[in-house]
């Protein structure tokens, strides 16, 4: 199968297992979400997808596959390799993920020396801020994290992220830490980022609501395994796991408006083609 | 009916360095008796910093907040006792605010001892109880405790001087779903069991959807919008309003999300004093825009700074 596949990885701690057989598949330009609550067995999954297990944790069971090579099975362990070329991930905290005494562009030009790229870092590394939406690259990647805002910082670690042009993108609860607007803005990114390069992605999240508008399949765990998994739509309509049903009626009792304001623009306000003329 | 609590033309400024940032900049807000009331906006819009100053931590540069009928600005530390019996807070992040040295049973009785309740012991486990946690707890210190216990356990000392004010900042911010559920059920049960008083700020909507009746929204130190929670959202009228709400995530949107509106990118934060302050970033933005913005009444309780408020279909109502 091309893409991240994931089949029945189990982890233990010592004696204790905390992953009892997960199985995930992110196909190649398609988005697949991954909820769940803390502790239950998220980014586990995912660290181990790139061989960043904790101190103390085990694959007893299981393998995962990225375009059906073997990257992690219980006895080897060959994810040096595929980390960077393969999969990349972003994590919650943006601040905590970025060097707080370099500035924003030599971070990416890092990621992409460690990738085997020698000319002109530099410059790649702008355009690829760029990419990201920043404006001005070229000014922001002079600056230091403690000079950019939240949403900035979540940008230059998607940078970095991208910048290894993996062919899967983990992003685990890559929006938490942000207000609603820079998060859908954020989202917007990673989505059209997905969409240009046809990477595959895994959006991790406690938050169904952002899973379910963002991704085509949703997997949920609960206590170590996936308890649902399925078309996006089904999951919401029809939940079959009481922990799935609890999430969803989490959702269900909003009286926000199906239409989204905004679109289409109000009638009568700049934006409304019929108000062109006096604009 | 005279409000509770009332805050009048508040202004907080913070010094740093020798630049002035003016976190709140003139509001104006009321919380009757039994009143749940949300505030929402992004971070820096200065929710928190309204908080600190209607719990008085923080004094305010301008204005007043008053407490049953006293101006409660200028009162002293000891003057001040009764207010703070009266008008708790429960922050973001146990972690943070509860001393990590001391154990439950310690954290519960200090606001007990200073506000001289005589028999301590009693009351700490009547509190106890009342947020549903077991006394076995007493003894351990907030590292040994899951993060919805310690959040219990900050409420757990908020309420046991029978307060009658919370003002609660991002109460569910840190712990998980399931969690956050719990604890919205406590506090709407503790609301209804003593008859108090919210100010609930909160940047998730659909907890202050859930939790509160009347809902201002803030955008830099300023209230953009304020209304009924139910009308407010259904029917947004203030163009930083839409931009939020368009921005909540909506679950089965997936490969058909229509576009949402969105604030144009920032640019610096120079802007004119004079006019609305979200001019610089509002996708509609008007020449008149330049001016204060007037509060428009378009509902009843319903009001929006924003020239736009009544003019034209409100996109909620658009179909």
């Amino acid at each position: 199968m091309p893409g991240l596949e994931v089949a029945g990885l189990r982890i233990s701690f010592g004696e204790r297992e905390v992953l009892h057989g997960v199985d995930l598949h992110v196909e190649p330009g398609a988005c697949a979400g991954l909820v769940g609550e803390s502790g239950s067995g998220k980014s586990l999954t995912a660290l181990a997808s790139l061989g960043l297990l904790p101190r103390g944790a085990r694959v007893t069971a299981g393998r995962i596959l990225l375009d059906d090579r073997e990257i992690v099975t219980a006895d080897r362990d060959r994810t040096q390799k595929v980390r960077g070329s393969g999969i990349a991930m972003i994590f919650q905290s943006p601040r905590a993920a970025l060097n707080p005494v370099l500035r924003a562009g030599r971070q990416v030009e890092r990621i992409l020396r460690r990738n085997g790229s020698h000319r002109d870092v530099a410059r790649r590394s702008v355009e690829i801020l760029g990419d990201v939406g920043l404006l001005e690259p070229e000014k922001v990647a002079r600056l230091y994290p403690h000079e950019l805002s939240g949403g900035m910082c979540q940008r230059i670690v998607i940078a970095m992220g991208i910048a290894s042009e993996p062919r899967v993108l983990i992003a685990d609860e890559p929006t938490t830490a942000l207000d609603v607007t820079v998060q859908a803005d954020i989202l917007d990114l990673l989505e059209d980022l997905r969409l240009r390069t046809g990477m595959g992605m895994l959006l991790i999240s406690h938050d169904l609501s952002v899973v379910a508008e963002r991704c085509g399949s949703i997997s949920v765990m609960w206590r170590g395994s996936v308890v649902e998994d399925g078309p996006g739509q089904s999951v919401i309509t029809s939940p079959q796991h009481p922990f799935t049903a609890d999430l969803v009626s989490d959702l269900a009792h909003s009286s926000l408006p199906d239409v989204l304001p905004g679109r289409p623009p109000p009638a009568g306000l700049p934006g409304d083609p019929a108000r062109k003329a006096d604009g | 009916m005279t409000p509770l609590m009332e805050v009048r033309g508040l202004r907080k400024d913070y010094r740093r360095g020798g630049d002035v940032l003016r976190a709140v900049d003139g509001i104006d807000l009321a919380l009757a008796q039994g009143e749940a009331v949300g505030v929402i906006g992004e971070s820096g819009s200065g929710k928190s910093t309204l908080a600190r100053c209607m719990t008085r931590l923080d004094r305010p540069t301008a204005g007043s907040v008053f407490f049953q009928d006293t101006d409660v600005t200028g009162l002293s530390d000891r003057a001040l006792r009764s207010f703070r019996r009266q008008v708790q807070p429960v922050f973001q992040d146990p972690l943070t605010s509860l001393n990590p040295r001391w154990n439950v049973r310690q954290l519960i009785a200090e606001p007990l001892r200073i506000h001289g309740e005589r028999e301590v012991e009693r009351r700490v486990a009547e509190v106890l109880r009342e947020v549903g946690l077991g006394r076995e707890l007493l003894t351990r210190r907030p590292a040994n405790l899951s993060g919805g216990e310690r959040q219990r356990v900050a409420i757990a000392r908020a309420i046991a001087t029978r307060p009658t004010v919370l003002i609660l900042d991002e109460p569910t911010a840190s712990v998980d779903m399931s969690m956050r559920r719990a604890l919205l059920g406590l506090l709407k049960r503790l609301r209804s069991e003593h008859g108090l008083t919210y100010l609930y700020i909160s940047h998730d909507i659909r907890t202050i959807e859930e939790t509160c009746s009347r809902t201002v929204v803030m955008y830099r130190g300023r209230i953009a919008e304020e209304g009924p929670t139910g009308d407010l959202l259904a029917s947004p009228r203030h163009v930083y309003t839409q931009v939020l709400i368009s921005a909540i995530p909506r679950a089965g949107l997936a490969a058909g999300r229509p576009d949402r509106l969105k604030a144009r990118a920032e640019p610096g934060r120079q802007l004119s004093l004079s006019g609305c302050v979200f001019a610089d970033r509002c996708p509609h933005v008007q020449p008149e825009c330049a001016q204060p913005p007037p509060l428009i009444e378009v509902g009843p309780g319903h009001r929006a700074a924003c020239v736009l408020a009544d003019r034209g279909v409100s996109p909620g109502e658009h179909s």
